[in-house]
């Protein structure tokens, strides 16, 4: 369920302050090789609804989805405080974790002292699967390597281009892809393992990164599948405090592609020139002459 | 017992690409594919099934789908929808069935080996991955004949099957897929007839609308049986596609 834009013919806890006082979740993600691990606090003090939970005619839910690989589960329980574990081996890409207290049994005549007052003095029958609370609803990525999202191989990678002699870019795939024409693909593999990495970072990476950003547009990441390459990048834009700055909503601000590419690749042009001076073994190539 | 091979990822990958380029695209159309040795990876947790190929019928999607299902009886979310798993087994292991079930991939565009090789437009095109989960949806372990249900959902025509019910949110549910086939079972004479297509559809549509206010994850199989013997007489009324789409009166209830 996704409970965006939904207006319930009924007051439900946690939307719109329908009804009071007002809940709070506390999530706490964590992980072990086999196990992703969700630490949940609820804060729920409405009677009525507590009553309700304690004889048995409403649930503590949380729907766990991963469309992604079919991954559907509902923990219910009475307790506020409990903890969600869900394999790695059973999900990938987005996971959607809605939390809130769902009907059990009938209610005739559902009424709460905490509506707010356009519900006053109203009551409702509610049937199992209503929904009498939302906590929230929280995603995360399954794929997104989290300790190492600065790392640029887990984004991109240089392939040969087998068919022709031009230099291709590929947004398609869970990687950006660079495809090099046989011969520089050759020359590439040879500089890439010989200390040539942030000149070529600078260069044909910081290009392709441009690209990638120049065309997000055709990217839609209101689906949880797109291509793992900009789901990561995604994550860092929203989550990272020096993207904070371009003010990142839905889109990437057309004039701020360079600095943001700068920023991603941690300042490329200053690695490139710091590479090229220690393959020199000098400090500086800008001299006053 | 040997352990299942597969085809490392970049493999299935560069594979993928070359049919999308029309690259080498011949190579699906001969009698086995000549696939790279060099690029195979062995699985540590799948065994290699004994005999499968010899059971999978291309003239017979349920029983082909039972003998696939339980040669992987276990498989997790993660390896059932991982790409590469599916489309080594139909390049590889039943590569010969894959081609008889579907036999015009030399005359198609390319978009038939994507969709009938490879997972790119999901599991319910594949040629494998559909029949997987079409038994994993409708498994009863618990039951005297566990594949009951598995024969009313193949009965179901495939089209709606694969493209629409399995891989909507709610076929990825499986108490409401339970409880529809339930009533698939119990009330074929409604459901089986010139506007079977039709009626899923509406069928599909209500639960929809019906999962906006309501947590149909939480909800046993038998919720979904009775709510449907509460439509019945709608679900009579739908003929046509009109019908789905522009009769409110069907829908008028559900208070959305």
């Amino acid at each position: 369920m996704n409970i965006n834009n939904i207006s319930f013919p009924y007051p439900v806890l946690g939307i719109n302050g329908d009804v009071l006082p007002e809940p709070t979740c506390e999530v706490v993600k964590g992980d072990d090789k086999e196990s992703f691990f969700f630490n949940i606090k609820l804060t729920q003090e409405n009677e009525t609804i507590n009553k309700l939970i304690a004889e048995d005619y409403a649930d503590i839910f949380c729907e766990i989805d991963c469309p992604s690989s079919y991954f559907r589960q509902c923990w219910s329980g009475k307790d506020t405080s409990f903890s969600v574990t869900i394999p790695k081996k059973s999900v990938r890409a987005k996971i959607w974790l809605l939390i809130g207290i769902v009907v059990k049994k009938r209610i005739d005549d559902y009424q709460n002292d905490g509506f707010h007052e356009d519900y006053k003095g109203f009551s409702f029958v509610m049937e199992p699967g209503d929904l009498l609370g939302v906590f929230g609803q929280y995603d995360f990525d399954a794929d997104i390597k989290y300790d190492k999202l600065q790392a640029v191989n887990t984004f991109m990678e240089i392939r040969e281009n087998k068919e022709d002699e031009e230099t291709r870019y590929d947004l398609t795939n869970d990687k950006i892809r660079i495809y090099l024409p046989t011969q520089l693909f050759t020359q590439y593999q040879r500089f890439a393992k010989s200390g040539f990495s942030d000149i070529i970072h600078s260069s044909i990476v910081y290009n392709a990164m441009l690209h990638a950003l120049c065309n997000w547009n055709e990217i839609d990441t209101s689906s949880g599948s797109y291509p793992l390459w900009a789901r990561t990048i995604w994550y860092r834009l929203k989550t990272e405090e020096e993207f904070k700055e371009f003010g990142i909503t839905d889109e990437i601000p057309i004039q701020d592609v360079y600095r943001i590419v700068q920023k991603l690749l941690k300042d490329p042009y200053k690695r490139m020139f710091d590479n090229i001076c220690d393959l020199q073994g000098t400090d500086s190539i800008l001299t006053d002459d | 017992m040997e352990l299942q091979k597969i085809f490392r990822s970049s493999y299935a990958s560069q594979l993928r690409d070359d049919v999308k380029q029309n690259i080498g695209i011949e190579r699906w159309h001969g009698e086995s594919f000549p696939f790279d040795e060099s690029k195979l990876l062995v699985m540590s947790d799948v065994n290699h099934p004994d005999g499968l190929l010899e059971k999978m019928d291309a003239r017979n999607d349920m029983e082909s789908a039972i003998a696939l299902y339980e040669a992987y009886p276990n498989l997790t979310p993660f390896i059932a929808t991982y790409a590469p798993f599916w489309e080594s087994l139909a390049h590889m292991d039943l590569f010969e069935y894959v081609r008889n079930r579907w036999p015009k991939a030399k005359e198609s565009e390319s978009k038939y080996v994507l969709d009938h090789w490879f997972l790119s437009s999901g599991v319910g095109r594949h040629a494998l991955a559909n029949l997987w989960w079409t038994v994993r949806m409708s498994l009863q372990e618990e039951e005297s004949n566990p594949y009951e249900l598995t024969r009313v959902y193949f009965n179901i025509s495939a089209e709606i099957r694969t493209r629409r019910l399995l891989v909507s949110s709610l076929g990825r549910n499986r108490n409401s897929t339970i409880g529809i086939l339930k009533f698939y079972r119990d009330y074929k004479e409604l459901l089986f007839d010139n506007a079977g297509t039709y009626k899923l559809m509406y069928i599909m549509k209500y639960f929809n609308m019906l999962g906006g206010v309501k947590m149909l994850c939480y909800l046993p199989s038998s919720f979904f049986y009775n709510e449907l013997e509460k439509i019945i007489d709608r679900i009579d009324i739908v003929k046509g596609r009109s019908d789905v789409q522009g009769r409110d009166d069907l829908f008028a209830d559900l208070e959305i």
